[in-house]
């Protein structure tokens, strides 16, 4: 996962959506570095997950357009994907194949066991073997202490331990960013902990991400930078210090005082 | 008073019973492979939004119509005077059935689609499968465990109605009984042959449905 730092990886510019008539992002833009953690605070209904969403293009963007430098591809609105320099057609997948996203719900495939959780898109995505793909689904169970879980059922883990495997499943197809939208808000604090390692030890293997949030102590240590969405548009960007001792707004002020009572 | 039961008679035509058997099950494996195919694809085109216009009369009607009346309405529509290829009345059997059952197996298969959840179709499209491949390693499976119980129902009564192809000179098993009482005239035991074979055929697979029924339900409760 060594990637070079500093160089950008994306850039959202005038990024709009709406659903029917409720405009949930009004003209976001920002851009994300290599190697950069982003962290999203805001509250509840502010657009968070609909960003993560329109930037794996789970979503198509109204206006506006999301620049994959890392990738070579812009994503324009309606869903269309172009390929700089040349046009390759709407295929958002090949895109995906390269982000990883981690829902707040898991999304785990609750018919099937954790070894076919985590090997069904290797093998049919990328081709990968089924010998493969099961050793890598070891490697990285056993590496985040889930290495006696791979041939349990879904509904036999706990919340956390769900949640891991969900952030496993992503790591499967090796991603070169992580979109993390609040994976730790089911989970009680003692299961939400064990998920809030996990995501501490792959930014510190310089994995690109951003990471929605409540926990702002956790934010503060992690992200490089934090960022406030509210009604659809951000009312700061800066870094954890900047946030946390210099908000521009009292509302920031008091969302902060709120997280940190409840933390 | 008391009926002289004499299956003695019967005895001439164990083999033509045994070929009706054999009829009977060969017409209800290839209608269930068919009406099958048929119906999944039918049920996935009623979601589709210029196709469904179509579909969605042809379910309507395949479903209102008695399967006795498909039946013979087919075998007196494929024929040489109206299509200029007379089509064996097996295979008009084999048609009309498939039909019946895809009109069914088509609503099973669409509330069963609606009723995959979005996480789950957000799960694959995320970790980069085309739409395809969603449909493929997500909704089927998904939409075969959800529609398994239902269609063994519809299975086992698809096994009863091919009986109807018996008159449609179908040799199956009742067709078989009429021709054994017509040479032997001993109407009763040769029902109660073609009632044992029913009994005998359909009682383990309405067994087999339960206990895919009970599989069904726990899977639901677990997920």
């Amino acid at each position: 996962m060594a990637q070079e730092r500093n160089t950008l990886f994306l850039k959202v510019e005038g990024l709009r959506k709406s659903f029917g008539k409720l405009r949930v992002l009004e003209g976001l833009s920002f851009s994300l570095s290599v190697g950069q953690i982003l962290g999203v605070i805001g509250p509840s209904g502010s657009g968070k997950t609909t960003l993560l969403r329109c930037l794996d293009m789970l979503e198509p963007l109204d206006e506006g357009c999301i620049e994959f430098a890392k990738f070579g591809a812009v994503v324009g609105a309606g869903g269309s994907v172009e390929e700089i320099p040349t046009l390759v057609g709407n295929r958002p997948e090949i895109l995906r194949q390269r982000i990883g996203f981690v829902f707040q719900a898991f999304n785990l495939w609750s018919d099937r066991s954790v070894l076919q959780n985590l090997t069904l898109a290797p093998r049919v995505v990328l081709g990968m073997s089924r010998l493969d793909a099961s050793s890598r689904a070891l490697q990285l169970l056993e590496r985040f202490d889930l290495g006696d879980k791979l041939n349990s059922k879904t509904w036999e883990l706990s919340g956390g331990q769900r949640q891991r495997v969900a952030i496993v499943r992503a790591l499967m197809m090796d991603p070169e960013i992580l979109l993390c939208d609040e994976v730790t808000s089911a989970l009680d604090p003692v299961l939400a902990y064990g998920v809030l390692q996990m995501i501490r030890a792959l930014s510190e293997e310089g994995l690109t991400m951003i990471v929605v949030t409540h926990h702002i102590e956790f934010a503060s240590s992690l992200c490089d930078r934090i960022a406030y969405l509210d009604r659809g548009q951000f009312l700061q960007i800066g870094t954890p210090r900047e946030v946390a001792f210099e908000p521009v707004s009292a509302e920031i002020r008091e969302f902060l005082k709120v997280l940190r009572a409840a933390a | 008073m008391g009926y002289d039961w004499n299956f003695g008679r019967l005895a001439p035509y164990v083999s033509a019973f045994a070929r009706g058997t054999l009829t009977t099950l060969s017409l209800t494996g290839i209608v269930l492979v068919v009406g099958t195919v048929l119906g999944v694809l039918l049920g996935l085109a009623l979601r589709g939004r210029g196709v469904r216009l179509v579909a969605y009369p042809f379910v309507d009607i395949f479903r209102a119509l008695p399967p006795l009346v498909l039946l013979l309405f087919m075998y007196y529509l494929l024929t040489r005077q109206v299509i200029g290829v007379g089509v064996p009345g097996y295979w008009v059997a084999v048609i009309a059935m498939s039909l019946n059952l895809a009109a069914f197996t088509s609503d099973l298969v669409r509330a069963a689609v609606e009723a995959v959840e979005q996480d789950a179709i957000d799960a694959g499209r995320a970790l980069g499968m085309s739409p395809r491949q969603v449909t493929r390693h997500v909704v089927l499976p998904a939409v075969f465990r959800e529609i398994l119980p239902g269609m063994t129902v519809l299975y086992i009564g698809m096994l009863k109605i091919t009986s109807l192809a018996s008159v449609i000179n179908v040799r199956e098993a009742v067709y078989t009984a009429h021709t054994v009482i017509a040479n032997v005239s001993r109407s009763l035991e040769a029902w109660a042959v073609v009632a044992a074979i029913y009994i005998i055929i359909v009682v383990p697979a309405s067994y087999g449905a339960r206990a895919i029924e009970r599989w069904a339900g726990r899977a639901r409760l677990r997920s």
